[in-house]
């Protein structure tokens, strides 16, 4: 029998029970619809975190640490590495980036330790902005900063009191940081408690820019010394060395104070923060790092990264600044024997000659290379990671929850594959006789077969497809009502969809649906075969 | 039974046609289409058994009209079975055009039927949802042939039962006669050697049945079917060749009215 024969006689035969077969579609139509919204569920998560993933960096970056995070290896990243790493097939560039802390003072606020990352300028041009402006190169020694929009709430709290405002009271600190005057203040090496302790008015008027030779009276006052001791590292080994750099630093930082007084409006801020200083003398419980001792500088925020006040981006929480203007500023301000904050030291604790960069970012010409040039680096002995690498993990979790979800839906595709397979025996009891008579006039039980199986096949076949298309009209309702609301809870942005159907699934679905008609056809064809043709012959 | 001395390759063998059931010296000139041999059918009911064939023997000649008649439960049915392969013999042999039947399996059967065997019903068994035409085409689908050869040969048939029509009605919408009439077309279409009739008539009134008859008559003579018929009605089994009387799965009586419609001629002319 011809395929076409088999196919239109099976049309035929479903046709002339069109309510039964209706129903029968019906409950594939839904176990379909529940499968791909199940997992379109699935599929749109993935996609949303794809999204998140490929702004953040996408899919051609190796991400090289710093061992020395790690405090292990000899491997640091400096400008040799760069020149290494260029030299491998398919990396088109490699963009470093250099840790800093500083504590920062503002008003009646200050901070401590706030991370700063000096990047280059492509990445600043990538940084979206709330307002400001990105910082342009400067070699002058200064700094200015583009602020993660948690900076201000998460790490500013009241110099007074140690109260952060934000976390006592959910209020952001007072202070407009693109107007205010902020002030960085660079403490020498913690082993220069030692001398503090000992000697602690001639350290302290070293440190501090004669600008603020006023203020300075105010912290004569030993209030602060236990904060400052706690603060300290606990590299205590290198006491001698940097207790020796010390008193090494005046001259250095004597030149640099003249160039820095001549910051605008530098001047007229140091009354307030005099003012503010005198304030907090008077206060008992004064918990500020910035003692008589902590040399301040003038530092600028020329634009804070956008996102509401509660939201959270990939550069919240730190300051970025340009990485040549950064070097600059810590040239200036350190002396070559200074242990620069992040900044790894050697065996014998003394910092390096040149500064190192925290990470490199790798960018390879394609994703396809990633995997080779990753194990290059690593063969190398550097620790390298690519958002490529992570990917295939998260790809693996989210295959388990598709999976999961997969399987709930699949649930009711069991049931209406229940549904098919009595639908298809109740037909075959129906047609006993009508099957007896083909049987007897010369039809194959293979055409039998085919011909009940084509029938179930097309049963989930149209449900498929019916059960593709209820599923896009509920993944349609789902992305305009559930999305927007969810999709933002989840830090995804309102414009993500919930809910992605892909063409791939689509045709899965209803070649699924099909094989599912077909096996809980199965039996019930195999039934058909197996009646007796004597069935044409009894009369009724 | 005299043995039987057979011509191979004799056609036109209607006119020389001959055969003798005495003892005294036979001639035939015809082949054997179906052969039966010491065929045996016992039923399990309860724990009694019942013979439903009791040793039958028997040939059946090509292009020939065979009678087989009996009561209800006279067996007759169960044979007709056997000969078109619906039914497995407990014992012996049926021989169809030199096939043992009873040793093919169901997959062999259904391709014998559909190459040797066209089948008329007592209650038609056209499918309902099909026009006449396509009930008539629908055993030619089994062969793989393509619609539109299809259904110019079941319009063919049709024209030959006169039903041309009637073609496009569709099975309740037609008489019983009429309905028969199709069966009959639709198991001419695949010009089967053997046509099998299980009680044709069963379902038609005593006029319709005897035009039933008189068309079955017409299409083994004209185009030489071998034609195996059963029924109880004694008045329409003497339109056959050949009767073969069973009674309780025996053979009783086997009469050949050719003779006798010789005779009768024979008769008539002397009037």
């Amino acid at each position: 029998m011809r395929f076409s024969d088999i196919l239109s006689m099976s049309l035929t035969n479903l046709w002339r029970r069109k309510i039964r077969t209706f129903l029968t579609v019906l409950g594939v139509i839904i176990g379909t619809a529940s499968i791909v919204v199940m997992l379109s569920l699935g599929l749109g998560l993935k996609e949303a975190m794809l999204a998140q993933v490929s702004t953040a960096g996408g899919l051609t970056e190796i991400t090289v640490t710093s061992e020395a995070d790690y405090g292990e290896g000899e491997l640091l990243l400096d400008d040799s590495t760069i020149e290494k790493f260029l030299e491998i097939d398919n990396v088109k560039s490699v963009e470093p980036q250099m840790s800093y802390t500083l504590s920062m003072i503002t008003g009646k606020y200050e901070a401590e330790d706030v991370t700063i990352i000096g990047v280059t300028q492509d990445f600043l041009k990538k940084i979206d902005l709330e307002e400001g402006k990105i910082p342009e190169t400067k070699t002058d020694g200064s700094l200015s900063l583009i602020f993660g929009n948690q900076v201000l709430g998460e790490s500013f709290y009241e110099s007074a009191t140690g109260v952060y405002p934000y976390w006592e009271r959910e209020e952001l600190p007072d202070v407009d940081l693109l107007k205010a005057a902020i002030f960085g203040g660079i403490m020498k090496d913690e082993e220069a408690e030692e001398e503090t302790e000992t000697d602690t008015t001639p350290a302290v008027a070293n440190d501090v820019d004669p600008a603020f030779a006023d203020v300075e009276n105010d912290f004569e006052g030993d209030f602060s010394d236990d904060t400052f001791s706690s603060d300290s590292f606990d590299s205590s080994s290198n006491s001698e060395s940097s207790s020796l750099n010390d008193t090494e630093e005046p001259t250095t930082q004597s030149t640099d104070t003249t160039e820095q007084s001549g910051v605008p409006g530098f001047e007229g801020d140091a009354q307030n923060f005099d003012s503010f200083n005198t304030d907090s003398d008077y206060n008992g419980g004064s918990v500020t790092i910035f003692t008589s001792d902590v040399k301040r500088v003038p530092i600028k925020a020329v634009g804070i990264t956008a996102a509401e006040e509660s939201d959270y981006t990939d550069y919240s929480y730190n300051c970025y600044a340009d990485m040549d203007t950064l070097k600059a500023f810590i040239h200036k301000n350190y002396s070559l024997n200074d242990i620069v904050p992040e900044q790894p030291v050697g065996k014998n604790g003394k910092p390096y000659k040149d500064l190192k960069y925290s990470q490199l970012t790798v960018n390879v010409d394609g994703s396809d290379n990633v995997e080779d040039v990753l194990e290059t680096i690593q063969d190398m002995g550097y620790r390298g990671e690519a958002n490529k690498e992570w990917l295939e993990e998260i790809e693996k979790e989210f295959m388990i929850i598709e999976a999961v979800l997969g399987g709930i839906g699949a649930v009711a595709m069991l049931v209406a594959a229940i549904s098919i397979a009595n639908t298809m025996t109740m037909s075959t009891y129906e047609r006993t006789k009508e099957i007896g008579i083909m049987k007897v006039l010369g039809c194959s039980l293979g055409n039998i077969r085919s011909m009940f199986l084509s029938e179930a096949a097309f049963i989930g076949f149209l449900g498929g497809v019916a059960g593709c298309v209820l599923s896009f009209i509920i993944s349609i309702i789902l992305n305009r009502f559930l999305a927007p609301t969810i999709m933002e809870e989840y830090g995804y942005g309102e414009n993500m969809n919930i809910s992605v159907i892909p063409f791939w699934l689509v045709l899965l679905a209803i070649v699924f649906a099909t094989v599912i008609g077909m096996v809980a056809g199965f039996f019930p064809a195999q039934r058909a075969t197996k009646l007796s043709p004597l069935a044409a012959i009894r009369n009724e | 039974m005299c043995d039987i001395i057979m011509l191979v390759g004799t056609r036109a063998f209607y006119v020389t046609y001959f055969v003798s059931t005495t003892n005294k010296g036979c001639v035939l000139v015809a082949d054997v289409v179906i052969e039966v041999k010491d065929l045996y059918k016992f039923f399990e009911v309860g724990s009694s058994k019942v013979h439903a064939l009791d040793g039958v023997d028997f040939k059946v000649y090509e292009g020939e009209f065979c009678a087989i008649v009996g009561t209800s439960g006279s067996g007759k049915s169960t044979l007709l079975n056997m000969l078109a392969g619906l039914e497995k013999p407990t014992r012996g042999e049926v021989i169809i055009d030199g096939h043992h039947i009873e040793k093919m399996n169901e997959k062999k059967l259904v391709k014998f039927r559909r190459d040797n065997v066209g089948f008329i019903f007592q209650s038609f068994n056209l499918l309902g949802t099909m026009t006449a035409l396509e009930n008539v085409a629908m055993p030619l689908s089994f062969r793989g042939m393509s619609k539109e050869i299809r259904l110019k040969r079941a319009m063919k048939m049709l024209k030959l039962v006169g039903l041309k029509e009637h073609a496009m009605h569709k099975p309740n919408q037609m008489s019983g006669g009429q309905q028969q009439r199709v069966g009959m077309a639709r198991a001419l279409v695949v010009n089967p050697k053997i046509m099998f009739a299980d009680e044709p008539t069963g379902n038609l009134d005593s006029k319709t049945s005897k035009a039933m008859m008189k068309l079955m008559r017409e299409v083994v003579n004209k185009h030489h079917k071998t034609l195996v018929m059963v029924t109880h009605d004694d008045s329409l089994a003497a339109i056959a060749d050949r009767v073969i009387r069973i009674v309780d799965g025996k053979i009783v009586k086997i009469e050949d009215h050719r003779q006798m419609d010789e005779l009768q001629e024979d008769k008539g002319n002397e009037e």
